[in-house]
């Protein structure tokens, strides 16, 4: 157990005017990482004042220039691992001014909304504008050196630090090859229509390699709930809404607030009818049930219905004494699927897309992204998410061997890691 | 609800009780956190089995989980380094968690938004638990430490950050695990692995606030001050993404809009 010591009487890189004679002397340290990260980000905003918020850089730049800067900067710092400069822009010194820069940038994007900067400084996302790209790749050149300093020998001891560092420039290298190559583009399928035009982020129509026809759309809800709705001036849009937590059957009970209420009827589809709720089975029908609400702390009773409506049928709701209702929130989709003909080179599949059940076909991955929420399952359309990522296998092989690191972390922080002269 | 709330604070504030007496009566500490921690667990069970879905997806039903983990890691990392330090602040997160749900009621219902049916979903969310209890717990004691030290005007010493790191590094790996679960499952349900949403910004942001720490303690482990000071504001920040995101402009253009605020 040692002491306080003041921070002056402890091992730094801080350059005294003793030691050195122009800044970039030796020692280097918080200083210069200081100035070079500021100096990264003025180069950034240059690049966004001259040439524009995003220029589009080619593939090809990014895979093999990011390639042979990895690989030129890896062997330049295993081999010259003494070197100033290299022990400087591998040393912790570097890494921390670059996180906190980092980090002092993300919390901009954190805090402010991505609307407001795009309004005001003509940036639609902090996170692939250029001055946040010049961050990352002084944090690239950190990880780089540090790990090609710190690979040979690989022994158990590192072999964690190696894989952690490593995994984050497998990460940011497949980043950087998504965000030059990432396409996401939406298509909507309508009933019976083959389509193979998809719309671009920029708005643009491109042509797909397949075409898809949406056969059949099913969309399962969870069953009603209900709702007490009072009027109240502190509340958010002057209503207090306190929910009722059972989903709707006969004669279920349940309290709400100060009601205890009864389901007398429950039509899972119903249409109103004149003045008369009846079930019927069509898409367009609207769950309705007939309720009745005793107030607990006195005799009133009510009865009614109370129908969260559809896009043919109107809503109902029951009012109660004072300014209060009894309501049926509008219902929540519990899984929705699209069955679709998938036509691709002359052959025909039928495919069905789900919610965190995504497609492959070919380099393109297709998610299930919406349909017609106001039509809800007499939806005529759905929209799919068509997405290409050729940065993806890296990011995927950094995030694999990211899990493998820290497993070793957990390992060696829950102190069962073997020490030193054990068995 | 009312009576497993009430029957875990109260066993926690029996082991809180017990521990603060003497160091004779440990194990009847330990017992009573146990008895709070299992009536917990069965709690969260019932919900589990009850609700037809993981009591993951309100703030309120996660705080239930931190509540319960929390105490639950304190006795084992006391155990597994033959520390008490953890015991107390382990026992009063969890009653003041506890306390918070007891105070909010939430309605709970069976309902599950299709992109949150994921098999990453459960996994997700109870890593992030376990790494918020641990690095609470990091944060306690650390917290705890400046105290003392300011209000005694005593210096510091490196060995006041010994717990605090050794719980960052269960907690860090586990908060990385958290990130990396919620990234596969992101390109699952949404087709991108990171969009730089302000809830993954936020999540973004403590890990870097941790990873900083961790940087930190290896340059200058000799600054226990700083070190205790950078674990407070990865706490704050780590609250700031659970908690505090909601609350922020930014939230409206969030697609984690179903953890309401509870």
């Amino acid at each position: 157990m040692s002491t306080y010591a003041s921070p002056t009487s402890q091992k730094t890189t801080l350059a005294t005017p003793q030691n050195r004679v122009g800044f970039w002397d030796e020692p280097l340290g918080y200083p210069q990482a200081f100035v070079t990260v500021v100096t990264a980000l003025i180069i950034g905003l240059f690049f966004h004042v001259r040439i524009g918020y995003r220029v589009p850089i080619p593939f090809s730049v990014v895979a093999w220039g990011g390639g042979g800067y990895a690989l030129g900067l890896a062997l330049v710092a295993s081999r010259g691992r003494k070197r100033p400069l290299i022990k400087w822009v591998s040393g912790v010194p570097f890494a921390i001014t670059v996180i906190v820069a980092t980090g002092f940038v993300a919390l901009i994007g954190a805090v402010v909304p991505a609307s407001v900067l795009a309004k005001t400084l003509g940036v639609p996302s902090l996170f692939s504008s250029y001055p946040f790209w010049m961050l990352l790749f002084l944090m690239q050149t950190n990880l780089i050196a540090v790990t090609a300093r710190r690979t040979l020998p690989l022994t158990r001891k590192n072999i964690s630090f190696v894989a952690s560092h490593l995994s984050l420039i497998l990460i940011i290298f497949g980043g950087g090859l998504s965000g030059v190559s990432l396409e996401r583009n939406r298509l909507l399928l309508s009933y019976g229509q083959a389509n193979h035009e998809a719309i671009t982020q920029e708005g643009a129509r491109i042509a797909l390699p397949f075409s898809m026809t949406l056969r059949n759309f099913k969309l399962e809800s969870f069953p009603p709930t209900l709702a007490l709705t009072q009027r109240d001036v502190h509340a958010k849009e002057g209503l207090k809404t306190t929910p009722g937590t059972h989903f709707l059957k006969p004669g279920q009970m349940e309290q709400i607030g100060d009601y205890r209420v009864r389901i007398l009827q429950y039509l899972p589809g119903a249409a109103l009818v004149g003045d008369r709720w009846i079930a019927t089975n069509l898409p367009t029908a609207a769950p309705a049930a007939q309720i009745e609400a005793k107030d607990i702390h006195g005799k009133d009773t009510f009865t009614g219905w109370v129908s969260c409506g559809s896009v043919d049928t109107a809503g109902a709701i029951l009012p109660l004494s004072g300014e209060s209702a009894l309501v049926m929130p509008s219902l929540r989709p519990k899984e929705y699927r699209a069955s679709l003909s998938v036509s691709e080179q002359g052959k025909q599949a039928e495919r069905e897309l789900r919610v965190n059940h995504p497609l492959s076909i070919g380099d393109y991955r297709l998610y299930l992204l919406s349909y017609d929420e106001k039509m809800g399952a007499a939806s005529e359309y759905v929209l799919v998410e068509v997405v290409r990522d050729h940065g993806i296998a890296v990011v995927y092989a950094g995030m694999y061997l990211m899990l493998g690191a820290v497993a070793l972390m957990l390992w060696n922080g829950v102190g069962l890691e073997r020490k030193e002269g054990q068995a | 609800m009312n009576y497993a709330a009430q029957f875990t604070i109260t066993a926690w504030l029996a082991a809180i009780g017990t521990y603060a007496i003497g160091k004779n009566r440990q194990r009847w500490g330990d017992l009573f956190t146990i008895l709070g921690v299992l009536a917990g667990g069965l709690w969260l069970g019932w919900l589990w089995v009850s609700l037809e879905r993981p009591p993951l997806r309100t703030l309120g039903e996660t705080r239930w989980w931190y509540a319960t983990l929390v105490p639950a890691l304190g006795l084992l990392i006391g155990w597994r380094f033959q520390t008490r330090a953890l015991a107390i602040p382990a026992c009063g997160m969890g009653v003041l968690f506890a306390s918070i749900n007891l105070r909010h009621p939430e309605a709970m219902d069976k309902t599950l938004m299709p992109a949150l049916q994921s098999a990453w979903f459960a996994p997700h969310v109870i890593v992030y638990m376990l790494a918020y209890s641990a690095l609470s717990l990091s944060f306690g004691i650390a917290g705890w430490t400046l105290a003392k030290r300011y209000w005694r005007k005593e210096a510091f010493i490196t060995s006041d950050v010994d717990l605090p790191h050794r719980l960052v590094l269960i907690g860090f790996p586990l908060l990385t695990c958290g990130l990396l679960f919620g990234a596969f499952w992101a390109k699952e349900a949404w087709g991108h692995y990171w969009t730089w949403d302000p809830k993954e910004t936020w999540a973004f942001l403590t890990w870097s606030a941790y990873l900083t720490y961790l940087h930190v303690r290896v340059r200058h482990a000799l600054l226990p001050r700083l070190n205790l000071w950078l674990l407070t504001v990865g706490f704050v920040t780590l609250m700031l993404c659970w908690f505090g995101v909601n609350y922020m402009p930014t939230a409206q253009e969030s697609v984690h809009t179903y953890t309401n605020p509870g």
